[in-house]
């Protein structure tokens, strides 16, 4: 039995003491559902993009495999929740007005090559969050709808050898025979049939990329900072100062010694 | 005088180590998503066989690998040599997407293969060849150390 200082009960109130507990209680319902519910959806969004962008890497490398490894078919089960993966088929995106490269190759100011490349996606597009990534001409981008702005997740290979001056290039394409949606889990069926074209210029000269972009999908950011910071070259491309018109392509240059160019097509064949 | 009850204090400070604990595993499951790429992709795409064909061509052409000179370009042998050097850069960018190139000797006088070799010793003219290798994950260079085929001795 406890010391008690006094035994008198006579000042406490059944009723007042009901009252501060059930609004204890429902103050703390409220909180939960107010705050804490919403912080929950939040993490459950985030965490649906996150994995998202590692889905859309592991299909990166599938591509990667195909154009590189010399592998024909590849196929993929993932599961997509919190919104839908879109396959945009390359010949479409150019009826569409979507993004695209050219490529120029200028020797002694002779322009040796020159060509155009829509490059066509695989895009997830999250319907509660804001997040889009996409997989284009062998790089993951990721941007935030209605904002400018975009990032670089995951980088295509090109390379730059030093020793030898040669700058190598990928160019990937994405085909598929309709368009294709997927939401909830799926496989990805990718095959590499066609085999890859290769231009390979010997004598040195200045490459120049141009990016035009697709002004309602725009990754000029993620590109420029691929392209100007040091993940080809160490020095990166030299950027044209951007006109600011919408529609004029972010230009990049950058003096070899030898170019080398492949194009790959890779078909969807069904998700 | 009251005393303070503590015999329950144990559920506070096991509350604040599941917290803690929680706390942990939510870093572990947020580092997660950064994994996939690297390890994948390193270990699949090393091109160790890739670096050994190129090397045991070189090594088995050996000394018939034909001399090239400053001094009389466009010779028979420097088209020979330039010929067999821009198969090996066709096949190394068309099968595996990598750069290949090589040399025989540091520049001397003019000549990128002299007959004394780089090196030798009492029984063989030594020739250094240098091989080049990049794919744009993997750049391995090296220098070998070639000994001359002589027949007579």
């Amino acid at each position: 039995m406890k010391t008690r200082i006094r035994e008198d009960e006579s000042g406490v109130s059944e009723a007042i003491g009901f009252i501060l507990i059930f609004t204890i209680v429902i103050l703390g319902i409220s909180i939960v559902t107010l705050y804490g519910y919403p912080v929950l959806a939040d993490a459950k969004i985030n965490s649906d993009e996150k994995i998202m962008e590692q889905n859309m890497i592991v299909l990166q490398n599938d591509i990667k495999i195909l154009t590189r490894n010399n592998v024909p078919y590849r196929d993929t089960t993932i599961g997509v929740s919190g919104g839908s993966v879109f396959v945009t088929n390359s010949t479409a995106s150019e009826n569409a007005g979507g993004e695209y490269f050219t490529l120029t190759y200028d020797v002694n100011n002779i322009i040796t090559f020159s060509d155009m490349y829509y490059p066509g996606s695989l895009e997830f597009v999250s319907d509660e969050g804001t997040a889009v990534v996409s997989i284009s001409n062998g790089a993951v981008v990721k941007r935030q709808q209605d904002q400018e702005g975009s990032a670089m997740v995951s980088d295509p290979r090109w390379f730059y050898d030093e020793s030898e001056g040669t700058l190598v290039i990928f160019m990937t394409n994405i085909t598929s025979s309709q368009s294709m949606t997927l939401g909830g889990i799926g496989t990805i069926q990718m095959a590499m049939l066609k085999p890859p074209v290769v231009h390979d210029f010997p004598d040195s000269g200045t490459v120049e990329i141009d990016y035009f972009p697709n002004p309602d999908d725009d990754y000029s950011r993620a590109w420029s900072n691929y392209l100007t910071g040091p993940y080809v070259k160490q020095e990166g491309f030299s950027m044209d100062t951007p006109t600011g018109n919408p529609g004029d392509p972010d230009i990049y240059r950058l003096d070899v010694d030898r170019l080398v160019i492949k194009e790959y097509t890779v078909e969807i064949l069904g998700i | 005088m009251e005393t303070l009850n503590d015999e329950g204090q144990w559920i506070v400070m096991m509350g604040f180590l599941v917290a803690i604990g929680m706390f942990m595993l939510a870093i572990v499951v947020s580092q997660a998503p950064l994994v996939g790429q690297t390890t994948a992709e390193s270990v699949m795409e090393f091109p160790k066989n890739e670096i050994q064909d190129l090397r045991g061509k070189l090594v088995s052409m050996g000394s018939t690998l034909p001399e090239i000179s400053l001094e009389t370009p466009d010779s028979d042998q420097e088209t020979l040599q330039n010929r067999f050097r821009e198969d090996m850069a066709l096949l190394s960018m068309s099968r595996n997407n990598a750069i290949a190139n090589y040399s025989v000797d540091p520049l001397y006088n003019g000549k990128y293969w002299y007959d004394s070799g780089t090196y030798g010793d009492v029984f063989y003219k030594y020739h250094q060849i240098d091989i080049h290798y990049n794919n744009g994950v993997t750049e391995y260079s090296e220098s070998l150390l070639l000994p001359q085929w002589d027949p007579e001795g």
